[in-house]
């Protein structure tokens, strides 16, 4: 009977306990409640000094500018803006003044003058009210050039890239150009020329060490570009936008030869000229920003902007132009392909 | 042995694993094994919610993956119902496949391989104490990948991760039990600034885009994480079979953990307390 009695005792003393300890945690979920979460932790960086640098070496300009920005804790989405505040009138708050640019071109030293945009028409055209410039500069396959770019408020820069060299081109005997299926594709290869593909046997283009470019084109014509619902494409009446493809580091485009839309009927034969755009490693992977990942979803996939800049960000970037002899389309073809539309 | 068809690779995933007992109530256990798998989910790091896990074959130009695990564990019965375990492994991974997240073009690959390494120690006490049943587990633990010479912890990583698991009969009848978690919150990728850059085509600029500079991948945390779930349960008969009344209530006292921060500076919290009731039983 005792140590019954005990038992009960203690199972009295346990459920007391438990009651308590229920009692204590119940209170201290009050304390708890909505408790906040503290911010997230992470190395942090000191962007007040850190400056982007972009700037794109071109043969085809007579002017070279150089575009500085500085590194900003909120979007101009976020920014409460005064627009009257603001010592410009055209509401740039990222480019930077006051800074040295120095350019070296195989180690020697270009002048660089700093620019201010004084009218609304240089502000649109370039988006920066200051700027660093050279004037006719003499951009050349082969050449070094290196851009630094310092500032007593900032973190020095530096970016170097290599201008490329120009394709060749290799002419070969011209092929008929037809398809029944109503899409105009190309091939590089005259293997693919079944399936729909139209061999481009006029035409290749080969780089300086001789390897031919023979990959497969497998965009398609956009017949919405002929037929005007694109009318960005009708207004420069350019026959290039779908056949733009990006090939290791050229880019390829066919534009009519007038920049016309062309009228079949009042053509003999269509007149193409094939654009090879050799690039640099920057401009190759600014040319495939479009293509990332990185759209403005909260779901989306972070992908760090290119950057060449050492100690910065941006992109150095240069390119060299390389234009084929024309290339002749069959015209029935392309009457055929018209009218079927 | 495995043999991978898609690959046609005939693997070899030996396992050796030894133990001594110290003492009636101690022992101590050595385990190796290397392992192989050609099932991945294509996933993302960055995905913060994943309605359903694709699961796809190693695609054929990868090797099967791979992991080699070391592990040495102690245990302890320290009283009667009452166990204490601890141990330290490290796993390395060899050829893991992940899906390519920097694919751009058709010519990139859509999947990638890489290594991984996750190294660690387990503690945990599981038992009966007073009116108490349940287990405390403490991890402390380091996982990094490598893929695409980046190295950073996976979104999955928690250094420390601490679990307590308690069941107490309140009555006969009644019966209550909670669950807490504790952890390291879990990694992701900030933007830390924006800044503006001319928009470049080959031939020109044609205009300028703001865009949001990221810090190294993952090098961010989630603040800490830390939930209290708790549960009632009343046992009773309907038509003479055994039934359950219960209570769960999850996030008790409305922590508000992150789910994450979106591009334009919001902050998503996770789930708000939640009460289910119900009644589960037999009835035939």
């Amino acid at each position: 009977m005792d140590s019954d009695a005990a038992i009960g005792d203690a199972r009295d003393q346990g459920e007391i306990m438990v009651k308590r300890f229920l009692l204590l945690g119940i209170s201290a979920l009050f304390l708890l409640y909505g408790c906040p979460a503290g911010p997230p932790t992470g190395p942090d960086v000191d962007i007040s000094c850190k400056l982007t640098m972009t700037s794109l070496l071109s043969s085809r300009d007579d002017t070279l500018y150089v575009y500085v920005s500085e590194w900003n804790k909120f979007s101009e989405h976020d920014r409460d803006f005064d627009y009257e505040s603001i010592d410009n009138p055209y509401g740039d708050f990222w480019s930077v003044s006051g800074a040295t640019v120095k350019i070296e071109v195989d180690g020697s030293s270009q002048l660089v003058e700093a620019d201010t945009a004084k009218t609304p028409w240089q502000f649109y055209i370039h988006n920066w009210i200051y700027r660093y410039i050279v004037r006719s500069p003499e951009i050349l396959p082969g050449q070094h050039w290196e851009i630094s770019v310092t500032h007593p408020d900032y973190d020095s820069v530096f970016a170097e890239t290599t201008i490329p060299d120009s394709v060749e081109f290799r002419e070969f005997p011209q092929d008929t150009i037809r398809s029944d299926t109503g899409i105009l594709r190309f091939s590089w290869n005259p293997a693919d020329a079944t399936e729909g593909y139209l061999p481009v046997l006029s035409f290749t283009a080969i780089r300086n060490d001789g390897m031919l470019y023979q990959r497969e084109m497998l965009q398609e014509w956009n017949p919405e570009h002929r037929s005007g619902a694109d009318t960005r494409s009708q207004k420069n009446c350019e026959i290039q936008y779908a056949l733009a493809s990006i090939m290791d580091q050229a880019r390829l485009s066919i534009k009519h030869k007038n920049d016309l839309y062309p009228n079949p009927d009042s053509c003999e034969c269509f007149y193409f000229q094939m654009d090879v755009f050799s690039m640099d490693d920057g401009l190759y992977h600014i040319e495939l920003s479009p293509y990332r990942p990185d759209e403005l979803s909260s779901f989306s996939v972070p992908v760090q902007m290119f950057s060449n800049v050492h100690n910065g960000s941006g992109v150095l970037a240069a390119y060299q132009r390389s234009s084929t002899p024309r290339i002749i389309i069959d015209r029935e073809f392309f009457i055929d392909y018209i009218k079927e539309e | 042995m495995t043999h991978f068809s898609l690959q046609d690779t005939l693997t070899f995933s030996p396992q050796f694993s030894c133990g001594v007992k110290i003492s009636p109530k101690q022992e101590i256990q050595l385990h190796w094994g290397r392992y192989h798998q050609d099932l991945i989910t294509i996933g993302t790091e960055e995905v913060i919610l994943s309605m359903f896990d694709a699961w796809v074959t190693v695609p054929q130009y990868f090797p099967v993956m791979a992991c080699t695990q070391y592990a040495l564990s102690y245990q302890c019965e320290i009283r009667r119902h009452l166990e204490l375990n601890a141990s330290v492994f490290h796993k390395y991974f060899s050829n893991l496949v992940e899906y390519n997240t920097t694919k751009f073009s058709t010519l990139d690959p859509d999947f990638v391989n890489g290594t991984g390494m996750a190294s660690g120690l387990e503690l945990s006490l599981r038992g009966v104490l007073g009116p108490f049943q349940g287990w405390l587990s403490y991890t402390l633990s380091q996982v990094r990948k490598e893929v695409n010479g980046v190295r950073y912890p996976p979104k999955y990583d928690k250094p420390h991760d601490l679990d307590l698991i308690v069941n107490c009969r309140l009555s006969k009848k009644w019966s209550m039990g909670g669950r807490f978690v504790l952890s390291s919150g879990t990694p992701f990728t900030k933007i830390i600034a924006y800044s503006h850059q001319p928009f470049l085509s080959a031939t020109n600029v044609i205009g300028c885009n703001e865009f949001p500079i990221y810090s190294e991948r993952n090098a961010w945390r989630l603040p800490v994480y830390h939930r209290l779930d708790i549960n009632f349960i009343k046992r009773f008969c309907m038509f003479s079979r055994p039934m359950e009344f219960y209570i769960d209530v999850a996030n008790v006292y409305a922590r508000l953990n992150v789910l994450a921060y979106t591009r334009d500076r919001q902050t998503w919290i996770q789930m708000p307390p939640l009460a289910t009731l119900g009644i589960r039983g037999k009835l035939w």
